[in-house]
C-alpha cells in the first residue's frame, strides 16, 4: 500500500528522456531484453517496438502494450491488447507502409499476426494454428535468441504485404508460405510444399522485388538424412503461382545459398552462397569457397562466379595468415552484403575443432560424460568482390580467440553443421551488419571480450576500402545488451535491477 | 577531462561588441555554511509548527530542504555583485511598496540553469533562471515574473499543495481505495490508473488556480511599484514562444568548417531518412488515457496575457521600463548569454554548448573565448565518441527540432570520430595568427593536436609554448599530455 502512495505523491512519468538519443524507462519489475526490438527491414533499422505486460486480467489473460520509437528513441505511440497470459515476442518487420509484429502464443499454440500503422494504430490481427513441432522449435529458437541478425518467419514484400512462413497443416514437415496483403483488395494466397514427402521441406525468404519473391527451398529425403539439397523457388506475388523452382546446382557444383538479390533491370537472380564439389553432402564436407550464380527470370543459369579457399582466397592472405585457409580452419559466411558501386563483401568469421585438455581427461577417467572436442572461435575475415564477383581482397581483422566446449556427442557433428550451431547458440562475435542508404557506408560490428571490458570492433566499408577500429571499453562484457540501430550506430540497452529503470542510448560506432 | 577548461573563464574578449571584458561569474556562495544552518533551522521552525501527518511533512519539507541546500553547496547560484544587486534592487522595490510582503523573509538566489524559469519554494526561496532573464526585454518584465513568483510565496500555494496531497492520501477514502486495489488480483491497473488520474487531475486544476491567482496578485504588488505595467506584462507574452533561439542567425557550416586540408562534407548534412516513423500523431489524450490539457499546471500563455491586459486596460501608462537603466539590463543580458553557453558545458551538454557559441561568433567574431570553447567541444566530442558516451552529451536528431539547430545536430551527428579531431584543430590552426600571444588558447591549440593521427603538430606546438610562455600554467599539463601520447 505504501508504495501506491508514495509513487502517486510523487508521480513519476514512465519514461524520462534527458535528451532524444537516451532514454530510462521507470518501474520495470522484469526485463527481457529481447522485448525492446528493432523493427528490420532489408536489414535497415526502421524504429523500435517496445512489447510488455500491463496487468493480469483474468486466470488466462493479460494486457500488454506495444510502445513504437523511432531511431532516435522518440516515442511514437502505443497499442494495448488482451491475451492470452502466455504471449511471446518473436519478431517485427516494415513493409514500407505498415509494421508487422509477430507472436506465439504458448498457451494456444498459435502465431499471431498483429500489424499497425506508422501511428502505432492496430490495423489487423490474423492466427494460425502451429501444429508442426519443427516450426515450434524454429518460433522458440527466435524468441530464445539473443542475437540481433535473425531469419524471422514473417517478410514483407514491399508496400503490398508479408509473407509468413510456417508449416503445413496436412504434413509437419513441409513448408507452407501465406501471403498477407496490405490492402483488402489484394488476394490472399498460400503455398504448400507440393511433393509429399516424409522427409523434410523448408521454405525461407531470401529477396523479392518488383512484384517476384524469391524462396530457398532445402529438402531432406528423412529427417535424420545427412543429404541435403537446396532449390530457388520464385514466386509471383500477385497470384501465388510459383513461376520455377530450381536446383542450386551447376555441372561441377552445388551452392548453398545464403543471399540473393533480384536484379530489377533484367530480372535476373542473383544468388551468393558457398559451393561445394557436386558429389559431397554439404553437410558432411567442408565448402570449396563462396560462389555466385545467376539466373535469369525462367530460372536458366546465365553466369558463375567462383572463389576457392586454397586456389583464390589464399592468394590474398599475407605469408603468416595462410594457415586460415589450409590448416583445419572453416570460415562461417554471416552476411553478403552489395555497396552502392556494385561491389559485394562477404562477412566470415573463422572457427575449428580441436581437442579439449577437460574433455579428453574427463574421458580418460573414465567419466565418459565429457566430450572430447571444442570449437576455437577465431579471426573475422572480409572477402571483397568486385560486380563479377570475383575476389579482389581479403582481410583478416584479429580478435581474442574463443574457446567453446561443445555438448557430449556434438563432437561427431560434422564442422559445417558446428558452424550452423554455434550461430544458433549465439558463440559468433558476430553481431550485426548496417548499410547506410545515404552515403552507402557498409559497417559491421563484432563484440569481442577482453580482461579490460566490452570490445567493440567495428569493420567498415568506406567508398570501397575496408578497415577496422576496436574499441576496449570499460563496460563489463555483460553488463549492455547491443542492439542494432540506424546506420553507423548501436543501442546499448542496460538494465539496473536494483533501481529498477532500464537506459537506453544510441552511440555511434568509431570508423 | 573533468577539469576541462577553467582557464577558458578569464579571458577577455577581443571585440567591438558591447562588452569589452568577461569573467566568468562566480558560484560559490561566500558564506554558505552560515545559509545551510538557517535553512535547517528553518526547516525546523516549519516543522514544529505542525500538529498533523507530521511524518509526512517531514519527509517532504526535509526533501526540498536538502533539494536547495545541494544547489547551494554545489554553487548553482551566481554570485556576481552586478547581477545580486541587479535583482536585489527590484525586489526591494516590490517589497518596500507592498505592505503584505517582507524582504527578510525572501532568499532570492539567481540560477545558472539555462531553463527559461522561476520558481518558489514556499518557504521562501526564489530562484530566478539565468535562461529566463536574458530572454526577457527589460526591467518591468523581470519585476512582472519576480512579483509572480513572490504571490505564490504570499498566498503559501507550495505548502497548500502539500497540504492536499497529504490530506488526499491520508483520507478514509483514498486509504480504503488503496487497500482494495492491493487486494485485487486482477485488473488493479485500472484502477490505479483511474486513482491517479483523479488525484494528478485534482492537483493540476489547482495548480492552473494558482497560477492565475499569482498573475493577479503579482499584477497587484507591480502596480504599486515604479515599472511599467503595459511593457511589463509583455513577458507572459514571450513565454509562449520562450524555448525559441534568441538569436535567430543563420550559420554557414559548410563556410565556417571548411578548411583547405579538411574541405567540409556535405554528407554531413545529409538528413536522416531511414525512419519509419516522421512523428507522434496528434492526440490529446496518453496512452494510459489522461486528457493531456487536464493535466497542465499553467493556463495557456494567450490566456493569461489577455487577463493581464485586460488588468491594464484602464491604468494609466507613466511607469518606467527600467528603473536601473537600458544600459544595466543589457550589460547583464549579454553576459548571461556567455554565462548561458558555460551553463551547458559544465552540464556537460556540449552539443548545445557549440551551437550556441556558434551562435554568438555572428555577434562576436573573433572572440577568444569562443573560439576556445568551440575547439574544446570538438575535443570533448572525440574523446567521448571514443568511449562510445558521446550520446550522453549530443542530442540526436528529432522530430521537434526545426531550423538551424536541426541542420546543427544532424551535422554534428553525421560526423565521424576523424571529423571530430579535424575540424578542432583546423578551426583553432585558422584563428592562430590572431590568438597566438595568449597562453590559454595555445593550451587549446595543444589539447586539438593531441587527438589528431599524426602528431607532428602536437610536438611543433608543444614546443613553441615552452618558448613563448616559459614556466607557463599550462607547462606540466602539456608534458602529461605529450607523455601519455608517446606510451600509446
Amino acid at each position: 500500500m505504501k508504495k501506491i502512495t508514495i509513487s502517486i505523491l510523487f508521480t513519476s512519468a514512465l519514461f524520462i528522456s534527458a535528451f532524444s538519443q537516451t532514454k530510462t524507462i521507470n518501474n520495470v519489475l522484469r526485463s527481457k531484453a529481447k522485448n525492446f526490438s528493432p523493427i528490420i527491414t532489408n536489414g535497415i533499422v526502421k524504429g523500435y517496438s517496445m512489447f510488455y505486460e500491463l496487468d493480469k486480467i483474468d486466470k488466462k489473460h493479460k494486457s500488454y502494450r506495444i510502445t513504437f520509437f523511432d531511431n532516435s528513441l522518440n516515442e511514437i505511440g502505443s497499442s494495448d491488447f488482451i491475451e492470452s497470459k502466455k504471449m511471446y515476442y518473436v519478431s517485427s518487420t516494415f513493409n514500407g507502409k505498415s509494421i508487422m509484429i509477430q507472436f506465439y502464443d504458448a498457451k494456444t499454440k498459435q502465431v499471431i499476426l498483429r500489424k499497425f500503422s506508422t501511428s502505432a494504430e492496430e490495423l489487423s490481427r490474423d492466427t494460425r494454428l502451429v501444429e508442426s513441432k519443427t516450426e515450434l522449435m524454429t518460433l522458440n529458437a527466435l524468441i530464445r535468441s539473443q542475437q540481433e541478425e535473425t531469419t524471422p518467419t514473417i517478410q514483407p514484400i514491399m508496400n503490398k504485404g508479408f509473407v509468413n512462413y510456417g508449416y503445413s497443416m496436412n504434413s509437419k514437415y513441409a513448408y507452407e508460405m501465406r501471403y498477407l496483403p496490405e490492402n483488402g483488395e489484394d488476394k490472399k494466397w498460400k503455398i504448400e510444399a507440393p511433393s509429399k514427402t516424409k522427409g523434410l521441406e523448408m521454405a525461407g525468404f531470401l529477396c523479392e522485388a518488383d512484384g517476384t519473391l524469391i524462396n530457398l527451398i532445402t529438402k531432406k529425403p528423412s529427417l535424420m538424412s545427412k543429404k541435403m539439397e537446396t532449390y530457388i523457388q520464385a514466386v509471383n506475388t500477385k497470384n501465388g503461382n510459383v513461376l520455377f523452382e530450381v536446383k542450386t546446382e551447376t555441372d561441377k557444383y552445388n551452392l548453398m545459398p545464403s543471399n540473393a538479390s533480384l536484379n530489377t533491370e533484367n530480372g535476373n537472380i542473383e544468388l551468393y552462397g558457398m559451393y561445394f564439389g557436386k558429389e559431397d553432402k554439404a553437410m558432411k564436407k567442408n565448402s570449396l569457397g563462396f560462389a555466385s550464380i545467376t539466373y535469369n527470370s525462367k530460372g536458366e543459369i546465365v553466369s558463375e562466379s567462383y572463389n576457392s579457399w586454397a586456389g583464390d582466397v589464399s592468394k590474398f592472405l599475407p605469408v603468416g595468415k595462410k594457415n586460415k585457409v589450409e590448416g583445419g580452419f572453416f570460415v562461417y559466411i554471416h552476411k553478403i552484403i552489395k555497396d552502392e558501386s556494385g561491389n559485394i563483401f562477404v562477412v566470415g568469421e573463422q572457427y575449428r575443432k580441436s581437442a579439449s585438455a577437460l574433455g579428453i581427461a574427463s574421458k580418460m577417467l573414465g567419466d565418459g560424460s565429457g566430450s572430447v572436442a571444442k570449437i576455437v572461435i577465431e579471426d573475422m575475415m572480409m572477402f571483397k568482390m568486385d560486380k563479377d564477383f570475383k575476389l579482389v581482397d581479403v582481410k583478416v581483422i584479429d580478435k581474442a580467440k574463443e574457446n567453446v566446449q561443445l555438448e557430449a556427442g556434438a563432437a561427431t557433428v560434422s564442422t559445417i553443421l558446428l558452424g550452423h550451431m554455434l550461430k544458433g547458440y549465439g558463440h559468433f562475435d558476430y553481431a550485426f551488419s548496417q548499410k547506410n542508404s545515404s552515403t552507402g557506408d557498409i559497417t559491421v560490428l563484432y563484440i569481442d571480450g577482453e580482461k579490460k571490458g566490452l570490445a567493440l570492433g567495428v569493420i567498415s566499408m568506406v567508398d570501397g576500402e575496408i578497415s577496422n577500429t576496436k574499441t576496449v571499453t570499460e563496460y563489463g562484457k555483460k553488463s549492455y545488451s547491443i542492439k542494432n540501430a540506424k546506420p553507423g550506430s548501436i543501442l546499448m540497452y542496460d538494465y539496473i535491477r536494483k533501481e529498477k529503470t532500464v537506459n537506453l542510448r544510441i552511440e555511434k560506432l568509431n570508423y | 577531462m573533468k577539469n576541462y577548461i577553467l582557464f577558458l573563464f578569464l579571458i577577455p574578449l577581443f571585440s567591438s561588441g558591447q562588452i569589452t571584458s568577461f569573467n566568468e561569474y562566480s558560484y560559490s556562495i561566500p558564506d554558505s555554511a552560515q545559509l545551510i544552518k538557517d535553512y535547517k533551522s528553518k526547516l525546523k521552525k516549519e516543522l514544529d509548527s505542525i500538529n498533523k501527518y507530521k511524518s509526512d511533512y517531514k519527509e517532504i519539507f526535509s526533501y526540498r530542504n536538502r533539494t536547495l541546500v545541494n544547489k547551494i553547496e554545489e554553487n548553482h547560484f551566481i554570485q556576481n555583485e552586478d547581477v545580486i544587486n541587479y535583482f536585489d534592487f527590484i525586489l526591494k522595490e516590490i517589497c518596500n511598496n507592498n505592505n503584505e510582503l517582507n524582504y527578510n523573509e525572501i532568499n532570492l538566489f539567481i540560477s545558472r540553469y539555462p531553463i527559461e524559469n522561476a520558481a518558489c519554494y514556499s518557504e521562501g526561496t526564489i530562484i530566478f533562471n539565468l535562461g529566463l532573464y536574458r530572454k526577457l526585454e527589460s526591467e518591468s518584465q523581470i519585476a512582472l515574473i519576480l512579483a509572480h513568483e513572490l504571490a505564490h510565496y504570499y498566498f503559501r500555494h507550495g505548502n497548500k499543495s502539500i497540504t492536499k496531497k497529504i490530506e488526499t492520501i491520508r483520507s478514509k477514502e483514498y486509504k480504503k481505495e488503496v487497500k482494495e486495489i492491493s487486494k485485487m488480483e486482477y485488473n488493479s491497473r485500472e484502477r490505479i490508473i483511474s486513482l491517479l488520474k483523479n488525484f494528478t487531475y485534482d492537483n493540476s486544476k489547482h495548480s492552473r488556480e494558482h497560477e492565475t491567482e499569482s498573475d493577479s496578485m503579482g499584477f497587484v504588488f507591480l502596480s504599486n511599484t515604479r515599472y511599467n505595467l503595459q511593457d511589463a506584462i509583455k513577458a507572459v507574452y514571450l513565454l509562449d514562444s520562450i524555448n525559441e533561439d534568441k538569436y535567430k542567425t543563420k550559420i554557414k557550416y559548410d563556410s565556417i568548417f571548411n578548411f583547405d586540408s579538411y574541405p567540409f562534407k556535405k554528407r554531413w548534412l545529409l538528413e536522416e531518412n531511414e525512419s519509419i516513423f516522421s512523428k507522434p500523431a496528434e492526440t490529446k489524450i496518453t496512452a494510459d488515457g489522461f486528457i493531456l490539457d487536464s493535466l497542465k499546471t499553467h493556463p495557456d500563455c494567450i490566456n493569461r496575457y489577455a487577463l493581464l491586459k485586460e488588468l491594464v486596460r484602464d491604468r494609466e501608462n507613466n511607469g518606467t521600463v527600467d528603473l536601473q537603466g537600458k544600459s544595466k539590463i543589457d550589460q547583464l543580458k549579454n553576459e548571461a548569454d556567455f554565462e548561458f553557453l558555460y551553463s551547458h558545458y559544465a552540464n556537460e551538454d556540449f552539443g548545445e554548448a557549440l551551437y550556441y557559441a556558434l551562435n554568438l561568433t555572428e555577434k562576436y567574431p573573433e572572440n577568444l573565448y569562443l573560439t576556445n570553447l568551440i575547439g574544446n567541444c570538438f575535443y570533448q566530442f572525440y574523446n567521448f565518441q571514443k568511449e562510445h558516451e558521446l550520446g550522453r552529451h549530443l542530442e540526436s536528431v528529432s522530430y521537434r527540432h526545426k531550423g538551424s539547430y536541426k541542420e546543427f545536430i544532424t551535422m554534428i551527428n553525421n560526423m565521424r570520430l576523424t571529423d571530430y579531431s579535424e575540424i578542432g584543430f583546423h578551426y583553432m590552426e585558422k584563428y592562430k595568427p590572431l590568438f597566438d600571444r595568449n597562453e590559454d588558447f595555445y593550451y587549446q591549440l595543444i589539447l586539438n593536436s593531441s587527438i589528431m593521427e599524426d602528431k607532428t603538430s602536437l610536438g611543433k606546438y608543444s614546443e613553441d609554448y615552452y618558448t613563448l610562455f616559459p614556466k607557463g600554467k599550462h607547462e606540466e599539463n602539456i608534458k602529461s599530455i605529450i607523455n601519455q601520447t608517446n606510451k600509446k
